[in-house]
């Protein structure tokens, strides 16, 4: 047993000592414990040196020393050790409510501290004296640690100060369940006068005990003073809806006791045994063996005091792996007001936890494949009537009419303007759209605010000759088969013609809406009337795009005249909420063709809602997609940076939301120029990008996600990034396919050969943005698309939309095909 | 609108059926149609038209009398293009002469691309919805084998050349019976056309050796054939000079003319037909040009592998039958214009920067195009 450290010295100490700031001792502790994981841990030394921090030679103030996000702790994992792996005790695992859980070794040493420190601090408020313990859990035995998990050991720190135990819940199979009657057992057999102490998980102590119970009328009288302590963070209550106030009433009410004495313990898996409960001044309070900091989540500045921001805690407790100093998702504030009940240490509040950084991509599929069965569709949940009616340019008669009939009416409507449609050249819809191009292509006024959203790759996708060619494609070779019969083949006998099949309904998804914009394109050139259920967070953007058609015409040279107005007519853009299933299924039942892009939200409703049995379904799901480079791609450095620039411009464009957009970046090695060379050519690459495609504004969420990748690749390998979150290049030396990030962050990866890649490929992936020549080129190609996917662009044409998509010649499976004649045989 | 024809120059491009010979018409039967339009000029007769109907099997079939002269303004396009657009036609035909058949491109094009824009179009990103099949009446021009066509910019009050190798219809039909009652004077003058297509062509600093064999095979034919010309009514050899022509018209699309068509295009301004004015400088320019060298051993091959002892006799054989044009008032007309044409800078800056003639084998300066002009009036 190692004890020669400061920290040992500093956990003797009482919890909440005098002072407002930490003695020298913590910050001498905390460098003792930085050095060490220095000197003995290989990734954490690459990430001080990358960071240019050196414990050893370092005077400044906690509020310098380098951050670990917590993330870094879900990547890492057991690897992330400082101690020979003959010396670990234990791994702890997160009880990871979304996601890939954070795991910490333990050596003997580190759980020894934790224990002591959670004991010095908890006693401080339920007293030293051991009490009865229900415990709303199983038994931790060693036969369910997998169970458990970090549970585990939080529960065997508490039971230090249990003098009987009753373990609430039993496990059969897997399955938990509440003992009620052994607990009324237990609760029936405490003396009245001897406070007893429950202790559960959060979210487990509400949703399998308190909310069924409470449910049934059950109700326990705890003796006097007892109180309930529970650990584990709100976030599943949160999206219950559930507040503090109400958890807390709901549980005095059910144990019968003050909700005053309902404690809240805040900790978390990577500084385990440090326990923040609930000071009855609101707030939690440091204890010496650690220290909290808010910081900026955009900026990671520190907040001034009052500010609400994210929370980084320092602690010299971690000794088996570098958890001293890190950064969590909470989002906090600090208060230095002296505690009104003379509670000593900082004073720091919990207001939630910064979100994940929201999915806007189609890159969600890789965690969780969609199997649509499995999907449970909350249905009903939304009784809303509410029917939002973005853009309509039909009748309006409707305006004292129910949501369902106002759906009904504009269906109608759209469906008597499809003869209108039917009559119109496409050639002559096709010069009014490229009027319109014009106008998208300008992104003047309202449009502005759509240029970071691919307006400019759609205004230049929508040119008329780009659009001639896509509708000759698209329908078999010729668009005029939208117009008429022509020949079928070669065939003097038999004629062919393509029919527009009515009402194109599209559902569609917030993340890329330039992408819903070209089904809407192609369903229009093949005359179908179009019906848009849009995102919530369209935040106008299809509204916007249709503006450009308002008071403009095109003429043909022969002198027929399509106006925009009369064109508008035949779409609609309506919002409601997915879960109206009403509305959602009056809408499916009338379309003759279903379109859904990419959200999840999207492709759900689509599959989920009742259609006519000759309903043709276009779906585009999630899908992601990465680059792969040969090494003779990279023969001299010119032809490199080239590259380098094109690799920028797919990271680019839509902010990488498309499905068709890199993540990923794999590299051959053995070139002329060796892949960590490459990323520095994508770095200038990203610079220029940065000026010649607009980035957005990135959410908080968004730069977080960018932060922890970062502070991740710190320990993995290298980064190269701009000051702020506009472009990040990452690179490690392990081929894997990792998640997307989004908001240009590459993640860059050598290889020794391109078929090092195949194994990433399955049905989610839908491009392989290529690099390669000769029959290394067509062989991977042909093995790629073996294996599942859809394209093989060029590097720099990534996002450039074609037909097919995603395997689908959208607009042949827009038409209905009719014959003249014939049959041949 | 010019696309740079060099990197065809080893190039054979796609090349359309032609159906020729007795009966050559009868070959659409073949093709599927379901909707033709017929654009044709006002000299089309009702049994020809009876004719060619019947040699199609359409579901509907409509005839379009161009309404345009010479070189189309797009507004005189229109009003054809408009029973076009109301047709909704997948086969279109062109038959007449050189205006009709590049009249008829452009109306395609603009059928099929209403937003086409000269100067902003890429053609490279369009493929056409229809067939399209030139019938030509005339022989010389070459229209109905070539990328280009030629538009009248009102605004700009400019010719556009509009060069395309999508132009080159699908289908050509050679059909004797259209040019059998053409006047004699005529069919020379527009054989001494094709012939300096060949001779220009295979000349021209754009080398290839493929369409050398078509240029020697057309001045075979002419020699061959020149002397039957209105002597004898006889369709197998008016047949053989028409594809002669569309021989000629090859050489020219892929290998750039040179000189003559250089100072010809210009002339026309002073009401000389393109191919009266190729006949009276396209010796001179041989002439001229054969003081080098290097062009006199290509010439004096092409003289031998069309027939020729050498290539004087061909250069007699070409003044032979620019000879029999009769050429007497067109000379007068340019001699009549001849000192206003020597004090004209601008007129030899036009032709030193006609596209036409950016193929002649040396290199030209306005004394030498000067010079060519001067002998040819002597």
């Amino acid at each position: 047993m190692k004890s020669a450290f400061l920290t040992d010295e500093l956990i003797k100490m009482d919890p909440y000592i005098a002072g407002s700031s930490k003695n020298s001792l913590f910050y001498d502790a905390v460098i003792e414990e930085l050095r060490f994981h220095y000197t003995n841990n290989e990734l954490y030394r690459r990430f001080c040196i990358n960071k240019n921090f050196d414990p050893f030679s370092f005077t400044g103030g906690l509020n310098e020393i380098p951050v670990i996000s917590v993330s870094v702790f879900k990547d890492l994992g057991g690897s992330f050790i400082s101690i020979p792996e003959n010396e670990v005790k234990l791994a702890l695992k997160s009880s990871a409510t979304s996601g890939v859980p954070s795991t910490v070794v333990l050596d003997k040493l580190t759980a020894k501290r934790q224990a002591k420190v959670m004991v010095k601090v908890i006693k401080d408020f339920i007293g030293s004296n051991r009490k009865p313990f229900i415990v709303v859990d199983i038994k931790p035995e060693p036969h369910n640690l997998n169970f458990l998990g970090a549970r585990y050991a939080a529960i065997g720190g508490y039971l230090n100060f249990a003098d009987k135990v009753h373990y609430a819940l039993d496990l059969n199979e897997g399955v938990t369940s509440f003992n009620h009657g052994g607990t009324t057992s237990f609760v029936n057999s405490l003396d009245q006068e001897n406070p007893t102490i429950v202790f559960g998980f959060t979210y487990m102590l509400y949703a399998n005990v308190v909310k069924p119970l409470i449910a049934k009328g059950v109700s326990y009288k705890l003796p006097k003073n007892s109180k309930v302590i529970h650990i584990g963070g709100w976030k599943k209550l949160e999206n219950e809806k559930i507040s503090k106030d109400q958890f807390n009433s709901s549980v005095a009410t059910l144990f019968g006791i003050e909700p005053k004495d309902v404690i809240d313990i805040y900790g978390f898996t990577e500084q385990m045994g440090l326990n923040y409960p609930d000071c009855e001044c609101g707030y939690k309070h440091t204890p010496i063996y650690s220290e909290v900091i808010v910081r900026d989540p955009v900026t990671r500045e520190i907040c001034k005091e009052g500010q609400t921001g994210v929370l980084e805690f320092i602690s010299p407790i971690p000794h088996s792996y570098p958890g001293n100093v890190v950064l969590t998702d909470d989002v906090g504030l600090i208060n230095s007001e002296p505690c009104p009940y003379d509670r000593k240490g900082t004073r720091f509040k919990i207001l939630g936890r910064l979100k994940k950084a929201e999915v806007r991509g189609c890159g969600d599929i890789l965690g969780d494949k969609l199997k649509f069965k499995e999907i449970d569709i909350p249905r009903n949940i939304d009784k809303s009537p509410k029917l939002e009616i973005h853009f309509w340019m039909g009748k309006k008669e409707f305006v004292n009419e129910s949501a369902e009939n106002q759906l009904r009416m504009i269906i109608s409507d759209l469906q008597s303007k499809q003869e209108w449609l039917r009559i119109q050249p496409i050639d002559a819809l096709i010069g009014l759209i490229g009027e319109a191009s014009k106008k998208w292509s300008e992104a003047d006024g309202d449009l502005a605010n759509l240029k970071e959203k691919g307006l400019a790759f759609l205004a230049n996708w929508s040119k008329p000759e780009h659009l001639s060619r896509i509708s000759t494609i698209g329908l078999r070779g010729n668009r005029q088969h939208i117009d008429s019969f022509l020949p079928l083949g070669n065939s003097r006998k038999q004629f062919l013609k393509a029919n527009q099949r009515g009402l194109a309904c599209h559902w569609m998804a917030g993340n890329v809406q330039v992408l819903g914009m070209f089904a809407l394109i192609q369903s229009i050139l093949t005359k179908n009337v179009n019906l848009l259920k849009i995102s919530s967070k369209d935040e106008g953007v299809f509204a916007g795009l249709l503006e450009a058609f308002k008071d403009i015409s095109f003429t043909t040279k022969g002198g027929y005249t399509i106006e925009g107005n009369d064109f508008l007519t035949t779409i609609g853009i309506v919002y409601f909420s997915s879960s109206n299933s009403e509305l959602g299924e009056i809408m499916s039942k009338s379309a003759n063709i279903r379109i859904a892009w990419g959200g999840r939200e999207a492709v759900e409703s689509v599959t989920n809602f009742p259609a006519n049995f000759d309903t043709e379904d276009l779906i585009f799901g999630p899908k992601v997609s990465f680059s792969v480079i040969s090494r003779e791609s990279l023969s001299t450095e010119r032809e490199a940076k080239k590259l380098a620039r094109k690799v920028a411009v797919d990271v680019s464009v839509f902010e990488q939301t498309g499905c068709a957009s890199p993540h990923n970046l794999f590299i051959e090695r053995k070139g002329e120029i060796s892949p960590k060379q490459f990323c520095t050519f994508i770095a200038e690459g990203m610079k220029k990008s940065a000026v010649q495609i607009p980035k957005g504004k990135d959410s908080v969420e968004q730069i977080s996600a960018i932060h922890s990748i970062r502070g991740l690749y710190d320990f993995k390998g290298d980064v190269w990034s701009s000051d702020d979150s506009t472009w990040t290049v990452l690179y490690s030396e392990e081929a894997e396919l990792r998640p997307p990030v989004y908001s240009r962050v590459i993640m860059v990866h050598p290889i020794d050969h391109v078929h090092d890649t195949l194994q990433f490929i399955n049905d989610d992936i839908q491009t392989i943005g290529l690099s390669a020549s000769g029959e290394k080129a067509i062989k991977f190609a042909e093995l790629a698309v073996e294996k599942g996917v859809m394209r093989c662009p060029e590097i720099g044409r990534m996002l450039n939309f074609e037909s097919p998509w995603d395997g689908i010649f959208l607009m042949d499976r827009m038409v209905r095909w009719s014959t003249l004649g014939g049959p041949l045989v | 609108m010019w696309e740079p024809q060099g990197m065809y120059s080893k190039f054979v491009l796609k090349q359309p059926t032609i159906l020729f010979g007795e009966n050559a018409l009868l070959g659409l039967k073949t093709y599927p149609m379901s909707r033709v339009a017929i654009i044709h000029g006002s000299t089309l007769s009702e049994d020809y038209k009876a004719k060619l109907a019947k040699a199609m099997s359409a579901y509907e079939i409509k005839f379009v009398q161009k309404d345009w002269g010479g070189e189309p303004t797009l507004q005189a396009l229109s009003n054809v293009i408009s029973r076009i657009e109301e047709l909704r036609p997948d086969v279109i035909i062109a038959i007449g002469g050189g205006s009709v058949i590049d009249g008829a491109k452009m109306v395609r094009t603009y059928y099929e691309f209403p937003f086409f824009n000269i100067r902003e179009t890429k053609f490279s990103l369009m493929s056409w919805k229809t067939t399209f099949i030139a019938i030509p009446t005339t022989i010389g021009s070459g229209a109905e084998i070539s990328s280009s066509a030629v538009m009248y910019n009102d605004s700009l009050k400019s010719k556009e050349f509009i060069i395309c190798h999508q132009f080159i219809p699908e289908i050509i039909v050679l059909d004797a019976v259209l040019i059998q009652d053409a006047p004699t004077k005529l069919l020379f003058s527009s054989m001494v056309d094709a012939l300096a297509h060949c001779i220009e062509g295979y000349m021209s600093k754009v080398d290839n050796a493929l369409i050398d064999v078509f240029a020697e095979k057309a001045i075979r034919i002419f020699a061959e054939s020149y002397q039957l010309i209105g002597t004898t009514s006889i369709d197998e050899v008016l047949n053989r000079i028409q594809l002669a022509s569309v021989f000629a018209g090859m050489v020219q699309n892929h290998c750039i003319v040179g000189a003559t068509h250089a100072i010809a295009h210009q002339m026309t301004s002073f009401g000389l037909s393109h191919s009266d004015a190729i006949a009276i400088f396209l010796p001179n320019v041989i002439k001229k040009n054969i003081e080098n060298p290097v062009a006199q051993k290509r010439f004096n091959n092409l003289a031998i592998h069309s027939g020729f002892p050498s290539g004087k006799a061909l250069l007699s054989f070409v003044e032979k039958v620019i000879s029999i044009c009769d050429l007497k008032v067109e000379k007068e007309i340019v001699v009549k214009n001849k000192s206003k044409i020597l004090s004209d800078h601008s007129f030899f800056e036009r032709a030193l920067n006609d596209k036409g003639g950016q193929g002649n084998p040396i290199e030209m300066s306005k004394e030498f195009l000067q010079e060519i002009f001067i002998n040819s009036i002597l």
